[in-house]
């Protein structure tokens, strides 16, 4: 830990907001994308992610220093948007077919909260549909280690330290996670030619 | 010799060259001979662009305050918890012993006097309780009230700049003045050429009156001040380098419009526009590019809107449209004091150099002159341009037919 982080952490830990905040700047725009890549909707992963920095501030007293403050602040945020995905699913028991269906009315919402970049022409944005849908479609645990690393770029290792699980089960879940992603997007077989991967 | 599943084991280390020699020799030597696996292998390393592909989506533009509101309702909220802690913890014996001995009255005036005299008192005792409760709750509200304070305070100060904008022409008159005690001949001419602007601004100011704002107070004055500080430093004059400045910003935003009529879209928002004020800009001099763009399947159109009428044009733009038609980008707020300082500098340069063939104190044909007085009018109108736009969105349009 470097020694002004460690010194943000200090402050921050006696409740000094400000410290806190100049403590997480630097990790606010990736916990909310991991948010919104795993919840899918962008209003309610803001609220998610404010929730996860919440939890962190609450319970900063409990943070060992021996441990990386970055793989704790991605632990928590993974764990707070496994617990909500939990909730949904136990909430709507009756639409789970619908979530892995993604009705048209559902497309177009996320479409909307997820407000692609303005430069990029509607067929890009059309591609980034599809796939965030099939990431979506995907098993909470394969969505994971695939947001992690291949939307984040995480390594295996940190990704190792986040989900708390060996190297090596990290390594086959992201390969079965691309095979699962393979079999949802096989119908757009064009997808998968390389066609439109730029 | 591995099979198939053993091979497809292998594929994360190979996509990401993790793969030893010998390991990567079998694995390619699979891949040359088994058109399934290579073809596996093929939609997997697309797959994994792809993902890698999908943006980054930038932070909500109230995220850090509604957190920064959420952290201090936290604070409060444990500041009273450990506060009633260490008071329970301080009472907890005097209090029991207190209720110990009430417990003791209440009983004993039972006994003499009777079950309902003692069942009144109870409910007094309750009602005295619920005032503790009620007072704590207004304690509570105080706490909000001053996080909310807090959270206002610490606010980036828009309407700052906004005053900038709306800074009366006896201030930059005031300003121009003051301004002239600088030492250097030269220095007050490309001061006096940075009031100029200003007093461009004032005019400009025309067209956007409604704001109500007042004039001629000693803030807009010294927020006028700020204003001229770039070029200022350009002048190396430090007199107001002390001063706080708002920064000037610009702010803008991209919109997608993905329609199968396009005219149609484009009359329905241009009415949006003008019942929200917002400016249809049509190849403006605007400092963002805002030029009317149609090549038949795309038709651009940019507006400007005031920030405080920003919100509530884009959600009249949201809800006037399909969900599927409307996609926005981030909100883009991009400072522009280091701009502005840049160019007083050159238009000081500008200056001195015009001065200096003018006074003929250097060699300087007709031709030099015109080529700096034309940069010199192209840098005021940058500067007149840059200030023009703190305080609006540029909300640029994109509306794409339907393929």
């Amino acid at each position: 830990m470097i020694d002004n982080e460690k010194h943000l952490l200090d402050k921050a830990k006696k409740g000094d907001i400000e410290a806190f905040e100049q403590l997480i700047a630097a990790y606010q725009k990736k916990v909310f994308n991991i948010a919104l890549r795993m919840i899918g909707n962008y209003d309610d992963a803001s609220e998610l992610a404010q929730e996860v920095f919440i939890r962190i501030f609450k319970s900063l007293k409990s943070f060992k220093e021996e441990s990386q403050f970055s793989t704790w602040i991605y632990k928590i945020a993974t764990n707070v948007c496994l617990d909500e995905l939990r909730k949904r699913k136990n909430k709507n028991l009756v639409s789970l077919d619908e979530d892995i269906k993604y009705d048209d009315s559902e497309i177009k919402r996320q479409v909307e909260d997820n407000r692609p970049t303005p430069d990029v022409t509607a067929e890009k944005n059309e591609i980034r549909r599809i796939v965030h849908e099939a990431i979506g479609a995907l098993s909470d645990d394969y969505k994971t280690v695939i947001i992690m690393r291949d939307i984040q770029g995480f390594s295996y290792e940190e990704i190792a330290k986040i989900i708390k699980c060996p190297e090596g089960t990290v390594k086959s879940r992201i390969n079965r996670a691309r095979q699962a992603l393979r079999e949802i997007l096989s119908k757009k077989r064009e997808l998968l030619s390389g066609d439109y991967v730029k | 010799m591995k099979n198939c599943n053993e091979i497809m084991e292998m594929m994360p280390q190979y996509i990401d060259n993790e793969l030893d020699g010998n390991a990567r020799t079998e694995f390619e030597k699979h891949m040359a001979n088994c058109t399934e696996c290579k073809r596996e292998l093929e939609e997997i390393i697309n797959i994994v662009a792809l993902c890698g592909d999908m943006s980054e989506e930038e932070l909500p533009e109230s995220f850090r305050s509604d957190l920064h509101k959420k952290l201090l309702n936290v604070k409060a909220e444990e500041e009273r918890k450990s506060k009633f802690v260490n008071f329970f913890s301080k009472y907890s014996k005097l209090g029991s012993s207190i209720a110990a001995v009430v417990l003791i009255a209440i009983l004993a005036r039972g006994l003499w006097g009777g079950l309902n005299f003692s069942h009144s008192k109870a409910s007094t005792e309750s009602k005295s309780s619920y005032d503790i409760t009620a007072n704590s709750g207004t304690k509570s509200q105080a706490q909000d009230q001053l996080s909310q304070n807090a959270v206002n305070d610490s606010k980036p100060s828009e309407p700052a700049a906004n005053s900038v904008m709306e800074a009366p022409a006896a201030a930059v008159q005031d300003n121009a003045e003051r301004t002239m005690a600088a030492k250097d001949e030269n220095t007050q001419k490309a001061v006096k050429q940075m009031a100029k602007g200003d007093s461009s601004n004032v005019k400009m100011k025309s067209f956007t009156t409604d704001s109500g704002k007042s004039s001629a107070d000693t803030k807009t004055a010294e927020a006028q001040e700020s204003s001229t500080k770039p070029s200022r430093s350009g002048t190396g004059d430090t007199r107001y380098g002390t001063a706080e400045s708002s920064p000037i910003v610009n702010r803008n935003i991209e919109i997608a419009f993905t329609v199968d009529k396009i005219e149609d879209t484009q009359d329905k928002i241009k009415t949006i526009a003008a019942a929200n004020e917002a400016q249809l800009q049509i190849n403006t001099e605007a400092s963002i590019t805002a030029v009317t763009y149609d090549a038949g399947n795309e038709v651009d159109l940019n507006f400007k809107v005031k920030n405080e009428q920003y919100d509530k044009f884009i959600s009249a733009l949201k809800s006037g449209f399909d969900p599927g038609v409307f996609s926005a980008g981030s909100l883009n707020s991009v400072n522009m004091d280091e701009t502005l300082v840049t160019l007083g500098t050159r238009l000081n340069e500008v200056n001195n150099l015009i001065n200096d063939i003018e006074s003929k104190r250097t060699e300087g044909d007709q031709e030099t002159l015109d080529k700096l007085k034309a940069e010199e009018n192209d840098i005021n109108l940058q500067i007149q341009n840059i200030r023009r736009d703190a305080g609006y969105t540029m909300v640029s349009l994109k509306i794409v037919k339907k393929q």
